[in-house]
C-alpha cells in the first residue's frame, strides 16, 4: 500500500538514497540551504564533516518522501528530466519550511503556548489550516500573506520597554503574550500596506526569539506535562541558533568574490570605476581616458559599472544588508580596485 | 536594556535571492567533468561566487534517483510532448533548450500556460514561474498547498512570453479556472488580487525581490530570444512586405508621400535600411522640442497596402532602457506609443548607427505588436556613441 515506505526501508531503496544524498553534497542550492537549516557554514563550499551532512540529508529526505509521497508518485510517471527537476525544487521547498519552522523544543513549546492563549482571548480571530499552521488577526475580514523573513521581522522593532528583563519568564505570560501579538499585528498590518492581515503564528515566534532567549531543552522533556512545562525555569538558549552570518568572515572568499567581481565588468567600466571610486576624477576626466566625446558617455559607464556591482553584492554574505560588515567590504573594495587596476594598466 | 544582537537561524530573502541565482544560472554538477563544455564553465568559474570552487559528479543525483522512483510505480510513462498545451497547464521547458549565455548557464523554467492560441498555431502564451514564495512581490500570483510535490510556487503574472509548444514538456499540474482568472487579472493590474489570494508585501528599498525580478527577466528573455530568432530567421527568408524593386524606387516612393524627407548619411545600401534612415523634415515632427528629450525617438509609421507605400507619419517610441551588457552587448527596451488596434501586421525594423556612419542590423529583436514593447539587441563597442533608428511598418490584411 505504501510503496515509497516499503522501498526505504529495503536495501535497494537505502542504498539509492544514500547514492541521491552523496550526490547533492555537489547541489550548490541544496547544500547551501541546508547548511543554513542546520546552522552550518551558510555558504562555504568545504565539506567539514560529511558523514554528518550525509546522515542528515539522508534523514530529511526520508521524512519529505514520506510527506509528499501522493506527490512523488505523480512525478514519477513524468520523463525523467521533469521528473527529477520536479522532485529537487520539492525538495528545496521542503527545506525552506523546515527551516521556518525549528524542531527546536522552545519554539514547539512557545507556539502552542501562544496558539492556546490567542484562541482563549477575546481579541482575537484565530484560523487554523492543515499545512500552512495558526494565523491570527484582530477581524476576520483579512487578507492572507506569504511567509515573513528576516528582513521582515528585523523591521519591526521590539517593545523592549514591556519586559523588565530579557528572560523567558518575562515573555510567557498570557498578558505579556497578548500584548506582543498586537504590536507584532500592527506592524505586519502596516507592512502589508496598512491592511488587516492574517499574522503566522510561527512569525510571532521567530521575531520573539529574535530578541529574547528562548527555552533550553529540558523544557520538553519526555514525562514532563504540559503545566508543568508553563512554570519550568527555562535556561539561555544553546548559541547553536545564532546567524552564521554575523561575526568574522571569510577572507579568503571575499577576495574570490572580488576577482568574480572584476571579471563582470567590461574594459570600459572598470576603468570608469577605477578612475571615478578609486581615482575621483570627474566626468569629463574619465571620458577624455575613455577617448568618449562627453562626459554623459562617462557617466552611461559608470552607472552601468555601478550597476553591476550593486547587483552582484546584493546576495553575498557580509558584503550588503542585512549582514553588511564594514571590514569585509573594505577588503573586498581594495581588492577589487587592485584586480582592476592591474587589468586597465596601460602596459 | 541592551537589545540582543545574536539572532536566530532563519530563512531570509537575501538567502532565496542567492539561491535562486544558482538555481537559475548555474550548470549542474555533473557538466563539470564534461570535456565538451570546458570553454564555457572556465568562463562560469570565473564570474560565478557560488561555482568558484567548481565541484564533480558523474552523473545528476536527482536524474538517477528518478529512474529508481520509476521503477517503482508500473504506470505507463507520460510522452514528453505530452498533448497540446492547454491553458492553466504548469509544464517545464524542455531541459535541452539550456542555454550559456555570457557565462552563465541558463536552466529552463516552469511555465504556465495562459493561453494555447496567440500568435500562430504552434505558439504558446506563458507566464514564468519560480517554486520560492518568499520572492514574491506585487504582481505575483501565490500559489500555495495541493500543487504537486513543489508546495508552493509564484506566478510572474508580468513575465510572460511565447514559445513553440514543441518546446514544452508535459503537464506537471493544473491551476483551477478561478486561479488562471486571478493570474490573468493580475497579468493586467498587478494589484487586482482576489480577497483569497495570497497578497505579497510591497517591495523596499534595496529589496532583494527586485534583484529578483531582474534575474527572471534574463530568464525569459533567455527563452523567448531563442523563439524570437526564429521568428527573425524567418523574416529574413520572407522580406519586408514591400514591393519595390530596388533602392531608388522606395526612396522615390517616399518622396512622393513626403516631400521633404532625406537621407543624411546618402543612399542606403539595402532596401530594408530605407525607411530607418530616413529623415523627416522638421515641420513634420509635431512635437519637435520633445524630439530632443533622452527617453524618446522618432520612429517612421508606414501605412503598406499590397506591398506599396500608402502613407508615412512619425511615432513617438519611448525608450526605457538602454543597457550595455559584457562582450560589447547593447540591448535597447522601449515602447512604441499610439499603437492603433487595428487589423494590420505590425513589423518593427530596428537599426543601430555608430557616431562613424556604420550600420547594424540587431542580433536580436522581442517585439510585441500588441502593447508596443520591445526589446532589441546590437553588437556594438561604444553605447553612448551612436543612436537608434526605427520604422514601423504597418500591412493591412484586409481585401
Amino acid at each position: 500500500m505504501n510503496a515509497i515506505l516499503k522501498w526505504l526501508e529495503s536495501d535497494n531503496g537505502h542504498q539509492a538514497l544514500l547514492k541521491l544524498a552523496r550526490g547533492l553534497l555537489n547541489d550548490s542550492v541544496v547544500i547551501s540551504l541546508f547548511r543554513r537549516f542546520t546552522a552550518d557554514d551558510p555558504f562555504g563550499t568545504e565539506i567539514q564533516d560529511p558523514d554528518g551532512i550525509l546522515a542528515e540529508l539522508l534523514s530529511e529526505l526520508t521524512c519529505f518522501l514520506l510527506e509528499s509521497r501522493e506527490q512523488i508518485r505523480q512525478a514519477a510517471v513524468l520523463p525523467e528530466n521533469d521528473c527529477s527537476r520536479l522532485i529537487r525544487a520539492g525538495f528545496v521547498n521542503y527545506l525552506k519550511d523546515r527551516l521556518r519552522t525549528p524542531g527546536k523544543d522552545p519554539y514547539s513549546y512557545l507556539y502552542r503556548r501562544i496558539v492556546t492563549v490567542l484562541r482563549e482571548s477575546d481579541g482575537f480571530f484565530v484560523r487554523s489550516k492543515t499545512r500552512a499552521g495558526t494565523a491570527y488577526s484582530s477581524t476576520s475580514d483579512s487578507m492572507s500573506i506569504p511567509p515573513l523573513v528576516r528582513e521582515d521581522l528585523t523591521g519591526i522593532s521590539f517593545p523592549f520597554e514591556m519586559l523588565e528583563r530579557l528572560a523567558f519568564e518575562e515573555v510567557n505570560k498570557k498578558r505579556r503574550l497578548l500584548a506582543l501579538a498586537t504590536v507584532f499585528w500592527d506592524a505586519v498590518s502596516r507592512l502589508a500596506g496598512g491592511a488587516a492581515a492574517w499574522v503566522d503564528v510561527r512569525d510571532l515566534v521567530a521575531w520573539i526569539a529574535m530578541h529574547v532567549p528562548l527555552a533550553g531543552p529540558q523544557a520538553c522533556r519526555p514525562g514532563v506535562s504540559d503545566k508543568d512545562r508553563e512554570e519550568w525555569p527555562f535556561d539561555r538558549l544553546e548559541t547553536a541558533s545564532r546567524d552564521p552570518e554575523l561575526g568574522t568572515f571569510d577572507v579568503q572568499k571575499i577576495k574570490t568574490w572580488a576577482g568574480n567581481m572584476a571579471a563582470r565588468l567590461n574594459q570600459k567600466q572598470a576603468l570608469a570605476l577605477v578612475l571615478s571610486h578609486g581615482e575621483g576624477l570627474s566626468l569629463e576626466q574619465i571620458a577624455q581616458n575613455l577617448h568618449l566625446r562627453g562626459p554623459s558617455g562617462a557617466a552611461y559607464h559608470v552607472e552601468r559599472a555601478e550597476s553591476v556591482l550593486r547587483d552582484f553584492l546584493r546576495d553575498l554574505p557580509w558584503l550588503s544588508p542585512p549582514d553588511l560588515n564594514e571590514d569585509a567590504f573594505s577588503l573586498f573594495w581594495e581588492t577589487l580596485a587592485s584586480f582592476l587596476k592591474k587589468r586597465t594598466a596601460k602596459p | 536594556m541592551k537589545e540582543r544582537t545574536e539572532k536566530n537561524v532563519m530563512y531570509s530573502r537575501k538567502l532565496a535571492l542567492r539561491l535562486a541565482r544558482q538555481y537559475r544560472t548555474c550548470p549542474p554538477a555533473e557538466f563539470w567533468n564534461d570535456p565538451s563544455v570546458r570553454e564555457q564553465l572556465a568562463q562560469h568559474k570565473e564570474l560565478c561566487p557560488y561555482c568558484s570552487a567548481g565541484s564533480v559528479s558523474d552523473e545528476n543525483p536527482w536524474a538517477a534517483f528518478g529512474k529508481e522512483l520509476a521503477t517503482l510505480f508500473p504506470e505507463p510513462k507520460v510522452r514528453s510532448g505530452g498533448g497540446r498545451p492547454q491553458p492553466g497547464q504548469l509544464r517545464f521547458v524542455r531541459r535541452e533548450l539550456a542555454a550559456w549565455r555570457d557565462g552563465l548557464y541558463y536552466n529552463p523554467p516552469l511555465v504556465l500556460v495562459l493561453d494555447a492560441a496567440t500568435v500562430g498555431a504552434d505558439d504558446v502564451l506563458m507566464a514564468q514561474t519560480y517554486h520560492d514564495i518568499c520572492l514574491a512581490a506585487p504582481g505575483d500570483f501565490v500559489l500555495t498547498e495541493r500543487n504537486g510535490a513543489l508546495k508552493e510556487l509564484l506566478v510572474e503574472c508580468w513575465n510572460t512570453y511565447t514559445l513553440e509548444a514543441a518546446n514544452l514538456g508535459p503537464s506537471v499540474a493544473s491551476l483551477s479556472q478561478e486561479q488562471m482568472d486571478a493570474v490573468k487579472a493580475l497579468g493586467s493590474d498587478p494589484n487586482a488580487y482576489p480577497a483569497w489570494a495570497l497578497r505579497p508585501l510591497p517591495l523596499t528599498k534595496q529589496d532583494p525581490r527586485t534583484y529578483f525580478r531582474r534575474l527572471e527577466v534574463e530568464v525569459g528573455y533567455t527563452f523567448s530570444a531563442r523563439a524570437v530568432g526564429e521568428l527573425v530567421a524567418a523574416l529574413e527568408a520572407a522580406p519586408l512586405p514591400l514591393h519595390y524593386p530596388s533602392v531608388a524606387d522606395l526612396m522615390a516612393a517616399v518622396r512622393q508621400i513626403i516631400s521633404g524627407v532625406t537621407w543624411p548619411m546618402g543612399p542606403p545600401k539595402k532596401l530594408e535600411q530605407v525607411l530607418p534612415l530616413a529623415r523627416f523634415p522638421v515641420e513634420r515632427l509635431p512635437l519637435a522640442a520633445k524630439d530632443e528629450h533622452e527617453a524618446y525617438i522618432w520612429a517612421k509609421r508606414v501605412e503598406v497596402r499590397q506591398g506599396r507605400i500608402a502613407s508615412l507619419r512619425p511615432v513617438r517610441v519611448r525608450i526605457l532602457d538602454r543597457r550595455f551588457e559584457r562582450a560589447g552587448r547593447l540591448v535597447v527596451s522601449g515602447r512604441v506609443e499610439e499603437l492603433s488596434n487595428d487589423s494590420t501586421e505590425k513589423t518593427l525594423v530596428c537599426l543601430w548607427v555608430t557616431v562613424e556612419g556604420q550600420i547594424r542590423a540587431p542580433e536580436g529583436l522581442d517585439w510585441d505588436e500588441a502593447t508596443g514593447y520591445f526589446a532589441v539587441v546590437f553588437d556594438v563597442d561604444d553605447p553612448a556613441a551612436g543612436r537608434l533608428e526605427i520604422a514601423l511598418l504597418c500591412e493591412s490584411t484586409e481585401g
